[in-house]
Formats: structure tokens, C-alpha cells, sequence
């Protein structure tokens, strides 16, 4: 059984929170999930599981354009 | 102006936005369970590679070196200070590479491809650092000359294109020097120069390049530096980010001059690693495959046949021994993989031959397949006048009466050892070098010996007034016929005649 961290920027209607985790179940099989609300992420979701990390974030994105654009 | 270059800032700004394509990320997450030494424990971190570039929380790297069932071990490139138990760890699926190209040219960087010159690099290219050398049936039997432009050395141990000589001699022996030369040498010539410093400080490496650069070396060089106070793994990873950057160049068909500067820093850097790393230490504390570091480095130093490009990749390792003892372990480690070794010895610099190349133990096992055709008609007999003329030496310190025979060797052997001492950056042209041994041969110098170390610079002044059209071909032939002999042999007589008179006069 694997355990799930979803973080978002703000808190999730049932609805959109049911269709994340069914997304990920249908990934991964079984799992556990745990929903953290960090608002630095501005939007988007960040999902973490058995160490992979998937990074949807707006604040991720933005840095990845800064670093573009210095270059 | 301000506001035309606002418009241009906010509309590349613009440009760039529109560019961007958001899409999600996907990586590989651990955090540090342990920090102390350079090392890093690194634990949950899923499907890890060996020698992956790992990216601390703070823009750190680390290489995975150790890879056990519980975490990975990292030796970190970069300073440890950011770097904490608990700090978050990104595996970014790439192990080391380093940009390769044209660009590169007349620019300084780090073995991991950042600029350390200043301005910044915009790479296109890379290749990993660590690569296989060439297969066997890629490669062709050296056969084009590499000039160093040094006499002592293109007459008697030649250097090829697609060869590894070792310079080794004990410290402050004139090894850089004689690497830097070749370098300097090589603006006459088409080939690609690539300096690896290797644990050096960093104000060596910087009188380096303003050496290099204001002897117009530059701009056909790249310099590969890790000073001493880079990590060990970025020492580790100098000399193979340097083989391949010449790959880069290698595989365009060009010819690459790779000199690595020191390989015995580099045998220690790794030494270092290895030992924080818990590999059980062997001989001086080396770890087990120190041979491998360097036989694997140097296989790919190649000369490429037609089918592959026709490059080749020429290698100048140097090593640095301890009171002059050859048979330590790295020394003869490096022996064993060239093809040949250059062997400076201290007593000889002191003494004033410089360069301090000892003929006796030095060796090209390439040789004269290497030489071009001049250079080969008036360089065949040096080595063994050389080593007779060491054999009778001793005779001239008691003083004692010789023979006629003896005694014209020891005058003809003291004339060549003067003749070869040459100071430094002056490289001579191929037929500056062909033209002072056929002086030698035809006794130009017998009119006092001791000074033909002072003659040749005159010589060579003399020759280019008045033989330039002659110097042309034969640098451009590489060889001498008999007309063109000819014609050197009289304006040599013609020197030797001014050289009379004018010390009559004096």
C-alpha cells in the first residue's frame, strides 16, 4: 500500500478531490492519500509517492521560466 | 536612450513568455540522511543510477558513487555548507556531462562545463564524461608528426599524432613548460589544443592562460580546470570532462592536443574519494583500480582511420615523481600505458641543459614513423653520438690526454648538448630545427663549441632574413631534397665565414 501526498494551493472541492485520487489509483493500485494545503504553490498540485514526485505546480512552472529566460 | 532599450527588454520578455510551454515535472526524490567529509548519505531515493548527477536543495551536485540497498552514497562537486541532514535531493537522471564544440575555443571552464572566465557559455552540444575509448578497428597506425617545436625532442623522441607521451621528472624540472610550449607551437598548425589543470592553484592556472594568450595561443585552446580547493570529485572528473571535449572535436576530423597536468594530483583526488567513500585502501593507500583511472583516460587518445573521421586525439600526460624515482607506483603505473616517456631529470636543469631532457631515458615508441622526412635524414645519428659522448664525458673532468678521435667526439657531443638547450616559448619551425642539425653536421659550430647554445639563436635570425622563401617549403614539404640541401649548406658556410670575422675583430 502506497501513500499518496497531495499538496495544493488551496483546498479542493469533493468532487475535483475524488477525481485526483481515482487518476493516481488507476496509476498505482491501491493507495493511501494525504491532502496538504500550502499555498506558496499558488496552483496546480504537487503529488508525492514512494519517493517520485509529480510537480503540476504554478510556482514550479514560474521558477522553470525564470531559469529559462536568465539563460 | 532608455526608452527604445525598455521597449526591446519588455518585448523579449514577452517573446520569452509566449515561448514557455508549461508542462509538469516529473522527478525523483530523497533526502540526506548523513553529511560529513564531502560525503552524503542520501536515502529514499527510488531507481538510482551509478555516477548520476544528484541536485541538493540549494543548487548543490553530487555524484552517486556508492550505490548500497539502503541509499545512495554522494561525494558532493561543490561546497558542503548549504547541504544538511534532512535537505531534499533530486536525482536528475543525468550522469556528468560536459559541452563540447567549437565554443568552447579560447574559453575557461569547470569539469562540468560552467564558465570560470567570466562570461557565460551558451552550450548546444554535451557529451558525458565518461565515455569508451574508440574500438580497435576504428583506429589507424600513427604516422603524421606532432611538432613540439622543441629540438631535443622532435630529433630524438618524435611525438605523433594520436600518441600518449608521458613528461615525468621530479618538481620545478620544466615539465609545464615544455607542455605549454607544444601548445604555443601548435599556431603554425592546424591542431586543437586542450590544457587539463588538475589540482593546480588557481593563480598558476590564471598565469597560464595570460601566457597562453599573450603568446596568441588562445584562441585554438580550451582550458579544463579544477584548482585545488575543488572537491576531489571535480579533480576526479577534470581529465576525463577534457578526453571528452576532444572527443568533440575528434569526431569533426580534427586533430586534438590533450595535455593533462598532473595526473599524479589526479591519482590522489581519487585516492581521497575513495577512501571517504570506505573503498578498501591497497598499495600507498591507492585504491585497487588506480591503474584503471588512467589506462581507461588514456585509450581514448586515438588516431582515427578515414572511414571515422580521420581525427586523432594526442596525449600529454605528466607526472611528478619523487626524488627522481621512476619505479614508485603511479610513475610506473603511467609508464606502462604510453607510448613513450620524456624524463626530466633535476641535476641536468641545474646544471643548465635546459631543456632538462635526459636522451639516455627518454623513449618515443612511436619514433621515427612520426618524423617528418628532413627531420629524419639529419636526426638518425644523435641519440647514439649523444650516449658515447656521456660515456667519455667523465674522461674530460681529470683532464687526462685522449686520442685525435676521442677527443674530436667529446668537441662534436659538447656542441650538440649546447646546441640543444633552447630557451622557453621560443619553439623553433621545422626547418629552423633541420637547419641548426645540419649546421651541427657540417662542424658550423667547431669554431668554439661552449657557444653554440649562443650561435643558434643567431643562426636562426640569419636564416630567416635570408631563406625565407626556402624555410616555406620546407616547412610545407617536411623534407629537404638535395638542391634545397644544397643551397642551406652555403648559406650556412656564408654564416659560419661572418661568424670568423667578426671575431677576428673583436
Amino acid at each position: 500500500m502506497q501513500t499518496v501526498i497531495i499538496k495544493t494551493a488551496e483546498s479542493l472541492s469533493e468532487e475535483t478531490y475524488r477525481l485526483l485520487c481515482e487518476g493516481f489509483r488507476k496509476k498505482l493500485g491501491e493507495a493511501d492519500f494525504q491532502h496538504i494545503v500550502d499555498p506558496t504553490l499558488i496552483g496546480g498540485f504537487i503529488a508525492e509517492v514512494g519517493g517520485v514526485v509529480y510537480d503540476t505546480s504554478i510556482s514550479s512552472q514560474l521558477a522553470e521560466m525564470q531559469k529559462r529566460i536568465k539563460e | 536612450m532608455t526608452e527604445p532599450v525598455q521597449e526591446k527588454i519588455s518585448s523579449y520578455l514577452k517573446r520569452q513568455i509566449e515561448a514557455f510551454h508549461p508542462a509538469p515535472i516529473v522527478y525523483r526524490r530523497g533526502k540526506v540522511a548523513k553529511v560529513g567529509d564531502g560525503v552524503v548519505r542520501v536515502t529514499d531515493l527510488p531507481d538510482r543510477l551509478y555516477g548520476e548527477l544528484l541536485e541538493f536543495d540549494g543548487g548543490v551536485f553530487g555524484m552517486a558513487l556508492d550505490l548500497t540497498e539502503d541509499g545512495v552514497g554522494a561525494v558532493l562537486m561543490d561546497n558542503a555548507d548549504a547541504v544538511n541532514v534532512g535537505t531534499g535531493v533530486k536525482g536528475t537522471g543525468m550522469v556528468a556531462k560536459v559541452p563540447v564544440g567549437d565554443i568552447l575555443l579560447g574559453r575557461v571552464i569547470d569539469p562540468i562545463g560552467r564558465p570560470l572566465d567570466g562570461a557565460p557559455l551558451m552550450a548546444e552540444d554535451y557529451l558525458p564524461v565518461e565515455r569508451t575509448a574508440p574500438a580497435i578497428m576504428d583506429r589507424r597506425p600513427v604516422d603524421k608528426p606532432l611538432e613540439t617545436g622543441i629540438l631535443a625532442i622532435d630529433s630524438m623522441i618524435p611525438i605523433g599524432r594520436g600518441q600518449r607521451e608521458l613528461i615525468i621528472g621530479d618538481r620545478q624540472t620544466g615539465k609545464t613548460t615544455i607542455a605549454l610550449d607544444t601548445v604555443i607551437n601548435q599556431k603554425h598548425s592546424d591542431v586543437i589544443c586542450i590544457y587539463c589543470a588538475i589540482g593546480q592553484k588557481a593563480s598558476v592556472i590564471a598565469q597560464t592562460m595570460n601566457t597562453l594568450r599573450a603568446e596568441g595561443a588562445m584562441h585554438y585552446t580550451v582550458i579544463v580546470a579544477a584548482t585545488a580547493s575543488d572537491s576531489p570529485a571535480m579533480q576526479y572528473l577534470a581529465p576525463y570532462a577534457a578526453a571528452s571535449v576532444a572527443e568533440g572535436f575528434m569526431r569533426d576530423g580534427k586533430d586534438v592536443l590533450v595535455i593533462y597536468d598532473d595526473l599524479s594530483k589526479h591519482a590522489v583526488a581519487y585516492r581521497t574519494m575513495s577512501l571517504l567513500l570506505h573503498r578498501p585502501p591497497g598499495r600507498e593507500a591507492f585504491p585497487g583500480d588506480v591503474f584503471y583511472l588512467h589506462s581507461r583516460l588514456l585509450e581514448r587518445s586515438a588516431c582515427m582511420n578515414e572511414e571515422n573521421g580521420g581525427g586523432s586525439i594526442t596525449a600529454i600526460p605528466i607526472i611528478e615523481t619523487m626524488g627522481g624515482n621512476m619505479s614508485a607506483y603511479i610513475p610506473t603505473n603511467v609508464i606502462s600505458i604510453t607510448d613513450g616517456q620524456i624524463y626530466l631529470e633535476t641535476d641536468l636543469f641545474h646544471n643548465g641543459v635546459r631543456p632538462a631532457v635526459n636522451t639516455g631515458l627518454s623513449v618515443s615508441r612511436v619514433g621515427r614513423a612520426a618524423q617528418h622526412k628532413a627531420m629524419r635524414k639529419v636526426a638518425g645519428t644523435l641519440r647514439i653520438e649523444l650516449s658515447q659522448y656521456r660515456e667519455m664525458a667523465v674522461f674530460t673532468r681529470f683532464g687526462s690526454d685522449v686520442d685525435d678521435a676521442t677527443k674530436r667526439m667529446l668537441i662534436r657531443g659538447h656542441t650538440l648538448t649546447e646546441l640543444l638547450k633552447q630557451p622557453k616559448t621560443r619553439p623553433y619551425t621545422l626547418f629552423e630545427e633541420v637547419a641548426l642539425l645540419t649546421a651541427y653536421h657540417h662542424n658550423i659550430f667547431d669554431v668554439s663549441p661552449e657557444d653554440a647554445d649562443e650561435f643558434a639563436p643567431l643562426l636562426t635570425a640569419y636564416l630567416r632574413e635570408q631563406c625565407a622563401e626556402l624555410a616555406e617549403a620546407v616547412n610545407t614539404s617536411g623534407d629537404l631534397s638535395e638542391a634545397e640541401e644544397a643551397e642551406l649548406i652555403r648559406h650556412l658556410e656564408r654564416f659560419k665565414e661572418m661568424c670568423l670575422i667578426h671575431g677576428e675583430h673583436q
